[in-house]
């Protein structure tokens, strides 16, 4: 697929033999098994699918990465540079994951409740029809937000609005 | 071996830091700070998702279009592939050639920005925008009276008055002013008679909401039952009241009943958060390539613009790698 030897041009510039017409295939196949892993997903578990569709763009990663980007054929420094930026990268998600994504107790957000009620309403009547959407219990036919048209035209908030905004806080 | 040395040493001057070019060595830190940067908006969004039980993932409710993001993929993908072939064409001196793949990556981020504003467009004529969707049946309620007034022109109205009113008490203008601004609040008096009646139609409907709020229990299921009779059921075709009043009055043919989606505004507010800052990025891009177009038929003259090309290359393939992580993220998961 590459070949690693460089040649040098004497500006600096190595050129390194690629078969990017190669890469750019493997592109392709990686961006279509996505697209079949979404149309499979309603027969495997979530834990798989999300294995296999962020796995597949890891993979795409790595190809744009090692070989366009040239990453495979640069010195030392590269892991200087990139492995402290990596480390930075991972910090956020961990430091915030443990209170906002998986704590012990549960969060008492409007919302959350309004989904429990909701559930259990649609548990005991399957035709409720005050389900709220969104929930993985609830699935929306043909009459979702589509036709919900009429926010469009609106003005950017008006004091008026707060007549109106009692939103919950998340 | 000491004259090969030498010799060797008066070729290539000596100089100091990283054996690459100062300005593609500013590219690659630059790219630094990008992966943070987008790694943060990206580890915000995994986390406020894991935290949401109950996250918005039915394309019909979110108005993702998976097949437009798998195009926007492939288009993507194709003008990374154009730039390392405009890269390869620079360093073969065939200057020319290395323009045209660049023209052709223009052409493609093009598409992609279109495509883009096409799913954009989606998302604003549904009203998927963050603070607009209501999460629950109270404010779905709400928010149908709102649209309601905004069709009468009665809250522009009272917004107007209100205005007026304050310009008067304070004196605004000197006495023919406010001459003025009190004929202008009574003809706007006169018209929100007429609008008041337009209000009566819904008036018992937002009384009824209003009650609701104002209730000590929880509303959810009044708002609920409130919510399914003006809106009617659609299951089985049945008329609501929405249907009688749009058939009675002009101005509320455009109306429909909003549809509650549990942390929808979070959805919405991350997901243009991502893709919007992305969307700037491929524009960015595209000022970078134009830079290196802008120089015509002079083009390579210069050493620097084949590490111009190459540093505008990496940057564009880094946006590519940003929607590499996108597209699953809000697409497929």
């Amino acid at each position: 697929m590459s070949d690693e030897h460089g040649t040098s041009h004497g500006d600096g510039h190595e050129h390194h033999a690629v078969n990017y017409t190669a890469i750019f295939g493997l592109l392709c196949i990686c961006t279509v098994l996505s697209i079949c892993f979404d149309l499979a997903k309603e027969s495997m578990p979530k834990a798989m699918l999300i294995v296999l569709i962020l796995g597949v763009a890891v993979c795409k990663a790595t190809f744009v990465l090692l070989y366009f980007m040239h990453i495979k054929f640069e010195t030392a420094w590269k892991y200087v540079l990139l492995a402290p930026t990596a480390v930075l990268a991972c910090a956020l998600p961990f430091a915030l994951a443990p209170d906002i994504a998986f704590h012990y107790y549960n969060v008492v957000v409007p919302q959350g409740l309004i989904a429990a009620e909701d559930i259990e309403a649609s548990h005991a009547a399957p035709d409720n029809p005050t389900a709220v959407h969104g929930s993985l219990e609830h699935t929306m036919g043909d009459t979702g937000p589509a036709h919900d048209k009429a926010g469009a035209d609106h003005k950017p908030h008006a004091p008026a609005d707060k007549a109106h905004g009692e939103k919950p806080h998340k | 071996m000491t004259h090969a040395t030498t010799t060797t040493a008066a070729k290539t001057p000596l100089r100091m830091g990283v054996a690459i070019p100062n300005g593609k060595l500013g590219m690659w830190l630059f790219l630094g700070t990008e992966i943070m940067f987008f790694t943060a908006f990206i580890g915000t969004y995994i986390v406020c998702r894991l935290g949401s039980p109950g996250w918005p993932t039915d394309t019909n409710v979110t108005h993702i279009k998976i097949f437009w993001g798998g195009l926007n993929t492939f288009v993507l993908i194709l003008s990374s592939y154009f730039v390392v072939l405009a890269h390869e064409a620079m360093n073969m001196r065939k200057f020319m050639t290395a323009r045209s793949w660049v023209i052709a990556t223009l052409c493609l981020a093009c598409v992609f920005l279109g495509i883009k504003s096409y799913e954009y467009y989606g998302k604003f004529d549904h009203d998927i925008l963050p603070g607009r969707i209501p999460e629950s049946n109270q404010q779905a309620c709400e928010k149908l009276i709102r649209n309601l007034d905004l069709a009468t022109g009665y809250l522009a109205l009272e917004t107007d008055k209100n205005d007026l009113e304050r310009a008067i008490a304070d004196g605004t203008g000197g006495d023919s002013a406010v001459k003025g601004m009190q004929e202008k609040v009574k003809a706007i008096d006169a018209e929100l008679v007429k609008k008041r009646e337009l209000r009566a139609v819904y008036q018992k409907f937002a009384d009824q909401v209003a009650a609701n709020r104002a209730s000590t229990e929880p509303g959810e299921a009044k708002a609920g039952e409130l919510l399914h009779r003006v809106g009617g059921d659609e299951k089985h075709k049945t008329p609501g009241e929405l249907e009688e009043w749009k058939k009675a009055h002009k101005e509320f043919a455009h109306i429909t009943v909003p549809h509650p989606i549990l942390y929808g505004n979070l959805f919405a507010s991350t997901y243009f958060l991502m893709t919007g800052f992305h969307a700037i990025h491929v524009i960015v891009g595209m000022i970078l390539f134009g830079l290196v177009l802008i120089k015509g038929a002079k083009i390579g003259q210069n050493p620097d613009d084949a590490v111009i090309l190459e540093n505008a290359g990496l940057y564009w393939h880094f946006v590519d790698l940003v929607w590499i992580f996108l597209f699953p993220l809000i697409y497929i998961l």
